[in-house]
Formats: structure tokens, C-alpha cells, sequence
């Protein structure tokens, strides 16, 4: 039984000079309770938007896509209650502490007062950020934002983790710490589906791979389907194969005769 | 069949329940969103420098400067020494007196003769003639003008010898040179000059004297002015000038920051997109913030009232604005300032964070703000320009209306009827500006700020047709048309040119092109459907029946009403008098004139707008009776005369329920129309009247009661048709 299910996702933009620009033009894809997918593609493939769109950000033009039974189109509110949602670019508020922005999304998510506290330390003992839950979040390193922000997605208690590009322009350390982060919530069941050009490192930690390019999933499967369907061994090689075809080229960029 | 009723009653128990509890849910969400916005903000230095340090620190260095500085020039002027310039002249006989001596001795005994008419005439004396005298020096220069034109000296005084005045030997004739670009020297000259012109009163009351004349003909009119403004009046007065318009402007700055901070500032600093993650509506996210922005704006007004009256008590300034020195700043009316202010501060916190809403950085949202900014200054500095005054169309233009609404309050004026004008209208486009800024926020283009999508919602090869317009359309088209609609309606008023006959054909004309084809014009743009969104479509027969009894009984309650107010709060017979004036305008026309233009054309247009447009736009996201009720209220705005406000805001809701219940625009149609039209015929058709038992009827006498039984019970009858609609499912 799949947990998330994207049907003919579309998402158009209306452009400057008066057309229509497809941001994601119907996407499809299945996502199994439990797994990592990642979605893999250049800048501009539409990743984001598409997970915007399963996380309930921005409505859908066109297609439908159903998190655990809800659909994101007709109820966000409940699919947002199921999922955590993690950005590169996720900003902290400067002036509280890590705590105080963990009780604020804590009962933003609707969680009962009583509950709040025990959640807060929870996350608190379970990320290690005791040495600094009560500074301001605009003193903190990195790392410690790094953490900070997932405990806040993990706040409501996810089934479903939604991470866009999670470790975009971050150093080694902080890689490190969400790469453990992802293969721990993983353990514990969890379903995450997440966005990266790194392809290395999809290649590593993702269960099922998607490719997407011009909005549009080129090729999707595990990592040997993906193997077996280009011919080639490294996911850059596959992804360049694949791009090269659906271009109409081979994979050193001569056009296909 | 008791079992079953039981359980139905527990589904309804439940849905309520259920009901509660999101709404309990909801409040707790925007009081966490703004217990959080308000926390971050307080911790913010520039905040706290915003709201509490600026106010603190500019009503002390405003008013203490600007009245300081003022005093210490006023008073400079008034007590300097002057220097006076004596042309030096070689060939001037010595024998003959010197002109130095000459002015000297003129001036004792000026001066003495003003010492010796202090005492019996003062009022005669230039007051500060003595002071003036005292101070003078003579200096003795060789060439006068340039001596002046050089500043040696404040003026300069040539005495004409005795060879050039041969035709009027007996007359001295003394010539000041003073440099006008100079104001030392010019009052200087003018202090001469009183000195000079007192010399020369009492010369001519001696020769008077001499001849046995009486003096007063020196003065056959004597004129003196008299101040008879109260002292609170001229502190009021000074303080009417620009402490409203800093308070005023004070309030809309205090949203400016804040309004940034909460949008384009979260958005710039990446928090939005996380907030948005959260199971939280949009609306309230934008409710929670807004009413932080507009808590901030109230606090930063409350301060600087706080400041502006602690400065004026305590400094002491409060005796040196007034003339008289005993003047009190009216402390009582600071909190009634304040709950004015709430309204406005909502206007422009709502304004700000619309705004600021489509900004991405911090500097962009600055730059959207400035022309806002600008807006608002220009209606604001024509209201503190002296003369302006709070009534007619300036009781509706915002800013204006609060800054004079400000000053009328710092002159001890407590017009309640004045408040309610500027309150009304203010909350008027406090609603729509709140309504836009939670349609701006709830949109995907603020949210992520994209310009692309922004662009979209605005243009027409985008929009998806519909067959309701937004709240959005309708209220900000109300509140554009609002102070438009008072315009026309104060400029074409009954003046000595224009008879009243000509305003109501005016109005008949603009009526159908102000809220008819406006809305229809916007509606067509918007690719909304008309007939649907003006509830063209026919109505049952059922509210037909509902509308002709309401409309035939209706004019019994509402004239019920009115006399019912009058007995509470007495109507002032000007008032009644003037209504009959426009009546009077009549006169001489058939009684279709009076029916077309106060019955057919006003019962058309305003039912299409307010009943059809407007409450279309509010049918899908407002609660029915909050609907109704916003929409009669605006109604009885529109209407001007604030007397009959409650009429035709009872009126109003009658009319909406019809309409709302039947989904179709004719039975208000009809209802308003036979209610005025009955209205019309009574008054001018006296036979009517007379059958009746009416005749000679003044607006406040109560109807008999069995008249009064009729009504009421018609107009029962007619809601009570409009509500049964059990049998139909929507």
C-alpha cells in the first residue's frame, strides 16, 4: 500500500510575455510506507515544486496527489498534520531559542498543552541540543541550526518526512548530521521522500530513485531497475544517458542518428 | 420515534460540538501565532526604538523646541536694542538745531507724553512704545542709506530742512530708511514709526485743545479688537495645528516596521516558508499577524498620546501656548483619541501588511511603503492647514477626517454625531482593507513572493470565470465608491443656484452609472457571470408575495421607528425642516417625478449594488447574518443623513434577508421600491393621507394603532414566507 501517491501532477505559471510555463507537467509516482525515495534532477527540473505541492504549499494546476488517504488538494490541513516538511533554506526566528520555536510549532500543529512539554524534551535529548536549546537561534553554529530545524519538522510527529535538498551548501559536519538524521527517522519507519542533485549521495541513502527533468519524471526505480534500464553503472552516467535520449542525443552529447 | 429524535438531537449537539471546538482550535492558533509574533518583536531593538524611544523623545523636543524657539524670537524682536542712524550733515548750521539733538528731544518728548497718558488713556498708547523709546540709540552716520543697507545701523532717520517744505511750513517731515529684506530693520522701522505716529497724535491733540476742540475727532472711529476665544481655545488652537497630524502620522509609521518585519522581513529571513508548512489556514497565519501589526500601531499611539500630554502638562507649555496663561490641555479626551485611533490603526495596519505582503526583501517592502506614505500625507497636511474644517465631504476622506476628527478634540469639541461620521466610515474601509489583506496573504503569489504568479492574479487571461464576485471585489469597490459617492452627493447639494429639484435629477442620472455600471463593469473584467452575480435570475412566487407585503407594511414600523428615536433622542427641527425644503422641490410636478426619482431609479441601483453586488461578494465567505448585517450598515452609510441611520439600517437587513433567502435580486427590488413609493405617495397626495387619517402627519407624531397593528403584522407575515423554506434543498 503506497503512502503517497502522485497522480498527473501539473503546475503551470503563467510567464512574462503571456504564456503558460509548466513547472511540473504531469508527474507521476507511487512511494511504499517505510522507503526513501529521492528526487533527482538539475535546477529547474521542478523538484520543488513538486514537493511543494505534495506538502500542501501551492495547489496543484491539474492532478491529484494522496498522502496517507488525505488528499493534498482538498485538505491540505491534514496532510500537513502527517508530514514534516525540511528545506535547505528553512529560516529560524532569530530572536527565540530552539525551545521556544519547538513549544510554538508544537502547538501550532495542535498539540495539547501537557503534551508540549514532554515532545519539546524529547526532541531536546534526542538531537543532544541541550547546550543550546535556551540560547537565541541567531548565536547558534551551523550545526546546531542544522538540528534545531529538524527537530522542528519533527515536532508533529510525521509518518511522512518531506526534505528539499537537505544538505544544499552544507559542510561536511552538517551533511554528516542529516545523512544520519535520514537513515535513523528511516529505522524508525518513517517515509521520506527527497530532492538533491547530488547524485552520489541519492545513490547511497535512497531506496527508490526518481529523475526529473523539464518537469518531467524522465525515469523512476531502484537503483538496479535504473541499472538495467540505461546500461550504465553510476547514477551521473544513467542520469546523463537518460537526459542524452530524451534530448536525442547519446551520452557524449552527438545528436542520435 | 422518541429514540430517533434523541439521536438527532445528539447529531446536532455534536456538530456543534465539533463546531466549538475548530473554532476553539482556530483562537488558539492565532493566539499562539500572536503571542510568538509579538514576543519576537518586543525583542527586537529597532522595535522598541520605533515604538517607545521616538515618541518619547519627539513630543519633548517638538513642542519644547518649536514653542522655545518661537517665544525666544517673538521676544528677541520685541525687547532688542535698536540703532538709529542720524545723517551727519557738515553744512547743517549749528546755530540751527542738530538733527541728532533734534531726534533726541523728539523723542523725550514722546516719551513723556506717553508717560503722561499712560495713566488716563492706555489704550491710546502703542503699548510697547515706552520699551521702544528706551531702547533706542542714536548713531550718527554719513551716509544713512548705506549705513542701513551695510547693517551699522536697524534704520536710519532723514529729517527734511526747512527750504523744502515752503507749501507746508508748519508740517515736520521725517522720512525712515529701513531695509525690508532685513527683519530687524523692518520692525525696527515699524517701532519708529509708532513712536513718531504717537508724537504726532498728541501734537494734534494739542493744537485740538488749543482751539477749544474735542479730541475724539482725532479718532471719529475708534477701533479696538478683542479677543474672545476662550483660553482652551487658543491652546487648542496651537496644538490644532500640528500636534493631530504628528499623532496621526505617528500611529501609520508605527505600523510601517512591524507590517516589514512580520512579511517581507520573515520572508527575507526564510521563516515564511516554514510557517507555511504548518497545519495552519493562511488567514489565520495573516489574522495572528495583523492584529500584532495593529497592536503594535495602538501601543505606539498610546505612547505618544501619553507623551504629547506629558510633555504639555508637566513642561509647563501648556501656559505658554495659550495667550491668557491659565490654558489646561483637556487630559479627559486623550483615551477618547485613543479609542478613535483603534479603528484607524486597523485601517493602516491592514494597508501595510496588504503591502508589504507582495515584498520579498526587507528594502522592496520600504519602497512599496513610501508611496502609501505619501498618500496619506497629502490628505493629512490639508486637514492641518488652518481653515479646514470637519464637515461635508472631510468627514470621509481618511487621514483628513481623523487629523481634523484629532484637533476638533484638543479644542474641547465632543460632537458625537461628528465621531460616529469618522468612526463609521473609517471602519468602513478598515473592513475591506482587512478583507484585502487576508486574500493577499492567502494567495500562493505573496506566499512565495513570485512575481510571475503575482502578475497572474491580475490579469484577465488568467482569471477562471465565476459566478459569484470575491469579497474582495466588492469591498474594495465599496470603499472607492464610498467617499466618491459623498462627493458627488455634497457637491450637488441645493444651493442658491441650484434647486433641489436639480439634485434629485442629478442624482437619478448618477445613480445608475455609479452603482450600476460600475460593478457591472467590474464584474464583466473579472469574468464574473452577471446574472448570477447581481441574482438576475427569478425569483418564487412565494418571496414575491413576501416582498409586496413587507414593502406595502414596511413604512408603518420604519415611521414607528423613527418617532421612537425621536422620543429617545430628539431630532433637531432644522434637520426636519431642511427634509421638507427638498421636498418642497416638488412642487408643481406630477407625482410620477417624485415617484421615478425617489422610488423607481433609488430602489433599482441600490438594490443591485448593495443587495446584488455587494452581498454576492460576501455570500460565499461570511456567515449569513454577519453578511446581512455588514451590508445594511453600509447601506445606511451611503445614505448621508446619520439621523435616519438606524432605519435604514433596519431596512437594510429586511431587504438583505429577502434577498439572500430568495437568491434573486427582484424581491428587494420590488420591496424598496413600494416602501419608498408609499412613502412618496403620502406625502404628496393628500387625499391619500387624508383617507388614511395622516393628514398634516409631522415626521414624529406616532399612527394610530390599529395602522400600526396592520404594518407590523404585513411585514411578520412577509419574513415569515421568506423563511419557510423547509421544503426546498439548496
Amino acid at each position: 500500500m503506497p503512502i503517497i501517491r502522485a497522480n498527473q501532477l501539473r503546475k503551470s505559471f503563467p510567464t512574462p510575455n503571456g504564456t503558460l510555463k509548466h513547472a511540473v507537467d504531469g508527474v507521476s509516482f507511487e512511494i511504499e510506507a517505510g522507503t526513501i525515495y529521492g528526487l533527482l534532477g538539475p535546477n529547474g527540473a521542478g523538484k520543488t515544486t513538486t514537493l511543494r505541492m505534495l506538502g500542501g504549499l501551492i495547489a496543484p494546476t491539474s492532478g491529484e496527489a494522496i498522502i496517507d488517504g488525505h488528499n493534498v488538494g482538498e485538505n491540505p490541513f491534514a496532510v500537513k498534520h502527517s508530514i514534516g516538511f525540511l528545506t535547505a533554506n528553512t529560516g529560524l526566528y532569530q530572536r527565540l531559542s530552539p525551545r521556544e520555536i519547538l513549544q510554538y510549532f508544537a502547538r501550532l500543529y495542535g498539540l495539547a498543552p501537557e503534551r508540549i512539554k514532554n515532545r519539546v524534551d524529547h526532541l531536546i535529548d534526542w538531537l543532544d541540543m541541550h547546550s543550546f536549546a535556551d540560547l537565541r537561534c541567531g548565536a547558534l553554529s551551523t550545526g546546531q541550526k542544522q538540528r534545531t530545524s529538524i527537530a522542528r519538522a519533527l515536532v508533529g510527529d510525521p509518518i511522512v518526512l518531506i526534505m528539499d535538498e537537505p544538505t544544499l551548501g552544507l559542510d561536511v559536519l552538517s551533511n554528516r548530521i542529516i545523512l544520519d538524521f535520514i537513515r535513523r527517522e528511516h529505522d524508525h519507519g518513517k517515509t521520506i521522500i527527497l530532492s538533491t542533485h547530488y547524485l552520489d549521495e541519492a545513490e547511497t541513502i535512497c531506496d527508490r530513485i526518481g529523475l526529473m527533468h523539464g518537469g518531467k519524471l524522465m525515469a523512476e526505480g531502484t537503483m538496479q531497475e535504473l541499472q538495467a534500464l540505461s546500461g550504465e553503472e553510476k547514477l551521473s552516467a544513467i542520469f546523463l544517458k537518460l537526459f542524452g535520449e530524451a534530448q536525442g542525443e547519446d551520452e557524449n552529447g552527438r545528436p542520435l542518428a | 420515534m422518541k429514540r430517533k429524535a434523541k439521536t438527532k438531537t445528539d447529531d446536532r449537539w455534536h456538530k456543534r460540538e465539533t463546531k466549538k471546538n475548530s473554532n476553539m482550535l482556530m483562537n488558539r492558533r492565532i493566539l499562539t501565532i500572536y503571542t510568538k509574533e509579538l514576543t519576537e518583536l518586543l525583542r527586537d531593538r529597532r522595535t522598541l526604538i520605533a515604538m517607545i524611544v521616538v515618541p518619547i523623545a519627539l513630543y519633548p523636543l517638538l513642542i519644547i523646541g518649536s514653542v522655545h524657539l518661537l517665544s525666544v524670537q517673538d521676544g528677541e524682536r520685541k525687547t532688542e536694542k535698536m540703532t538709529i542712524g542720524i545723517q551727519y550733515d557738515p553744512e547743517y548750521p549749528e546755530d540751527k538745531q542738530p538733527a541728532v539733538r533734534h531726534l533726541q528731544r523728539q523723542l523725550r518728548t514722546a516719551r513723556n507724553i506717553i508717560h503722561d497718558n499712560l495713566d488716563d488713556e492706555p489704550d491710546n498708547v502703542v503699548s510697547n512704545g515706552l520699551i521702544s523709546i528706551e531702547r533706542m540709540e542714536i548713531v550718527v552716520v554719513n551716509d544713512v542709506e548705506q549705513a542701513v543697507a551695510l547693517g551699522a545701523c536697524h534704520v536710519g532717520v532723514v529729517f527734511q530742512t526747512d527750504d523744502e517744505q515752503e507749501d507746508h511750513p508748519a508740517q515736520q517731515r521725517v522720512i525712515i530708511k529701513y531695509d525690508k529684506a532685513e527683519l530687524r530693520s523692518e520692525s525696527a522701522a515699524s517701532r519708529l514709526r509708532d513712536v513718531f505716529d504717537t508724537l504726532s497724535r498728541n501734537l494734534t491733540k494739542e493744537i485740538l485743545i488749543q482751539q477749544n476742540l474735542p479730541f475724539w475727532i482725532l479718532d471719529p472711529i475708534h477701533v479696538s479688537a478683542e479677543n474672545v476665544a476662550t483660553p482652551q481655545k487658543v491652546g487648542g488652537m496651537l496644538l490644532g495645528s500640528i500636534v493631530p497630524l504628528v499623532l496621526v502620522l505617528m500611529t501609520i509609521t508605527g505600523a510601517i516596521y512591524p507590517a516589514i518585519d512580520l512579511t517581507a522581513g520573515e520572508r527575507e529571513r526564510g521563516t515564511l516558508e516554514t510557517l507555511i508548512v504548518c497545519p495552519v489556514p493562511p488567514v489565520e497565519l495573516m489574522t495572528g499577524k495583523y492584529l500584532v501589526v495593529a497592536t503594535v500601531a495602538m501601543m505606539g499611539a498610546a505612547l505618544n498620546l501619553i507623551s504629547m500630554g506629558a510633555t504639555l502638562h508637566f513642561g509647563g507649555f501648556t501656559k505658554m501656548i495659550s495667550a491668557s496663561g491659565d490654558t489646561e490641555l483637556p487630559l479627559e479626551v486623550l483615551p477618547v483619541i485613543l479609542i478613535v485611533l483603534i479603528p484607524f490603526a486597523m485601517l493602516f495596519s491592514a494597508i501595510m501588511v496588504a503591502v508589504c505582503s507582495y515584498a520579498r526583501t526587507f528594502k522592496e517592502a520600504q519602497n512599496y511603503i513610501m508611496p502609501v506614505i505619501l498618500a496619506a500625507l497629502i490628505p493629512g497636511g490639508v486637514a492641518a492647514m488652518p481653515g479646514t474644517e470637519l464637515s461635508g465631504i472631510n468627514a470621509y476622506v481618511p487621514v483628513m477626517n481623523m487629523v481634523l476628527l484629532a484637533r476638533e478634540m484638543l479644542l474641547g469639541h465632543f460632537e458625537l454625531l461628528t465621531i460616529t461620521k469618522v468612526m463609521l466610515s473609517t471602519c468602513v474601509y478598515a473592513g475591506s482593507a482587512v478583507m484585502v489583506a487576508s486574500h493577499v496573504f492567502s494567495t500562493e503569489a505573496a506566499i512565495f513572493a513570485d512575481s510571475a504568479s503575482l502578475k497572474a492574479s491580475f490579469s484577465r487571461r488568467f482569471m477562471q470565470p465565476t459566478t459569484l464576485p470575491t469579497s474582495t471585489l466588492a469591498l474594495i469597490t465599496t470603499a472607492i465608491l464610498f467617499p466618491v459617492w459623498m462627493f458627488v452627493q455634497f457637491s450637488i447639494q441645493p444651493t442658491a443656484d441650484q434647486s433641489a429639484l436639480h439634485t434629485f435629477q442629478m442624482t437619478a442620472w448618477l445613480m445608475p452609472l455609479a452603482l450600476v455600471l460600475v460593478p457591472v463593469m467590474l464584474l464583466a473584467y473579472f469574468k464574473v457571470q452577471i446574472v448570477s452575480a447581481l441574482g438576475l435570475s427569478g425569483a418564487k412566487p412565494r418571496y414575491i408575495v413576501a416582498a409586496i407585503l413587507i414593502g406595502l407594511g414596511g413604512w408603518i414600523p420604519a415611521h414607528e421607528l423613527f418617532a421612537l428615536q425621536n422620543t429617545i433622542s430628539p431630532v433637531p427641527k432644522a434637520i426636519l425642516e431642511s427634509n421638507n425644503t427638498l421636498m418642497s422641490a416638488f412642487e408643481n410636478q406630477g407625482l410620477w417625478v417624485p415617484l421615478l426619482l425617489i422610488a423607481v431609479i433609488p430602489a433599482v441601483c441600490e438594490e443591485l449594488f448593495f443587495r446584488g453586488f455587494l452581498l454576492s461578494g460576501l455570500r460565499k465567505s461570511t456567515k449569513k447574518w454577519t453578511a446581512i448585517i455588514i451590508v445594511a450598515c453600509v447601506f445606511a452609510i451611503f445614505h448621508i443623513i446619520l439621523i435616519k441611520f438606524v432605519i435604514t439600517a433596519v431596512l437594510g437587513i429586511v431587504l438583505g434577508y429577502l434577498c439572500w433567502q430568495s437568491r434573486s435580486i427582484f424581491p428587494s427590488i420590488l420591496a424598496h421600491m413600494l416602501h419608498n413609493g408609499i412613502a412618496v405617495s403620502i406625502a404628496f397626495v393628500p387625499s391619500i393621507a387624508e383617507r388614511m387619517g395622516l393628514d398634516r402627519l409631522a415626521p414624529t407624531d406616532h399612527l394610530p394603532g390599529h395602522i400600526i397593528a396592520i404594518g407590523t403584522a404585513m411585514v411578520i407575515a412577509g419574513i415569515a414566507i421568506a423563511k419557510s423554506d423547509r421544503a426546498e434543498v439548496t
